[in-house]
């Protein structure tokens, strides 16, 4: 089916009377296909539409300005272009794909150190693996108060930050996570423990 | 049941009008390229690897 698609929307594509908007209606992945087929930047552009808003604000919310954010979601979606072969829809959804791409690009930026990162205290990490055994359900930390909460992800590692919004704010699913990241369920479900003490740590220490 | 605190604070700030257009700019300059080094590989590569097994056979 969604070879035919491409197929007409390569014969669409090369004739100036073609209804270029027929495919605005395509799911991701039929995007996604159409663009691996003929590269077409006009396809990836309906892709840049959809998730524009999304990605850009995801990086405003690690750099915490707006000309940063606009290069950061260039670098983001151009990224996206170069690698979307590499997107597989067995293993996540093209979201969840877009989002990891996102959160590995505003990781790197703020570890190389464009932007100053809260130092950690050494002390905290011990107290944490002391007390990792625990979990903090999802629950506990919806009853928090939402600002307090936003001001401890911004102190806490940016990958712990990542992980906790691709599983809380974007939905993404343990075992597609694990597939994204190239680690096992456990320790996906212990990355996604730790970050949570860790950001429930700093949020009483504010 | 509480709405997702993570959900509380997403921003929903405007994306920059400009950026799409620059997107767009430059990944039609990147599949120009694309498209160069192929048609490089394909038919000068191939132009190339036939003119020496002529010569080679010749």
């Amino acid at each position: 089916m969604a070879t035919n698609k491409i197929f007409l929307f390569t014969l669409f594509a090369k004739s100036p009377q073609g209804n270029k908007n027929a495919h605005r209606d395509w799911s991701d992945e039929e995007l996604v296909k159409a663009i691996t087929t003929i590269g077409d930047g006009y396809v990836f552009g309906i892709l840049y539409d959809r998730y524009a808003v999304k990605v850009y604000n995801k990086c405003y919310s690690f750099v915490k300005d707006r000309d940063e954010a606009k290069d950061l979601m260039q670098d983001v979606f151009l990224r996206a272009y170069l690698k979307i072969d590499t997107f597989n829809p067995a293993k996540a959804s093209f979201s969840t794909w877009l989002y990891v791409v996102t959160y590995n690009l505003c990781t790197n930026y703020v570890v190389r150190g464009k932007i100053p990162r809260q130092k950690e205290e050494t002390g905290n990490n011990k107290k944490i693996e002391s007390i990792e055994t625990e979990d903090i359900s999802i629950e506990d930390i919806n009853d928090l108060d939402p600002d307090k909460l936003a001001t401890a992800m911004n102190k806490i590692a940016p990958e712990d930050k990542a992980l906790l919004l691709l599983k809380y704010q974007d939905d993404a699913s343990i075992k597609s996570i694990q597939e994204l990241l190239g680690v096992g369920e456990s320790a996906v479900k212990m990355r996604l423990r730790r970050a949570k003490l860790k950001v429930i740590k700093t949020y009483h220490e504010i | 049941m509480a709405k997702n605190i993570f959900k509380k604070f997403e921003t929903e700030k405007e994306v920059p009008e400009e950026t799409k257009k620059e997107l767009i700019a430059n990944i039609k300059a990147i599949k120009n390229g694309k498209d160069g080094s192929r048609l490089f590989h394909t038919k000068f590569y191939g132009a190339l690897v036939n003119f020496f097994k002529l010569k080679n056979s010749g």
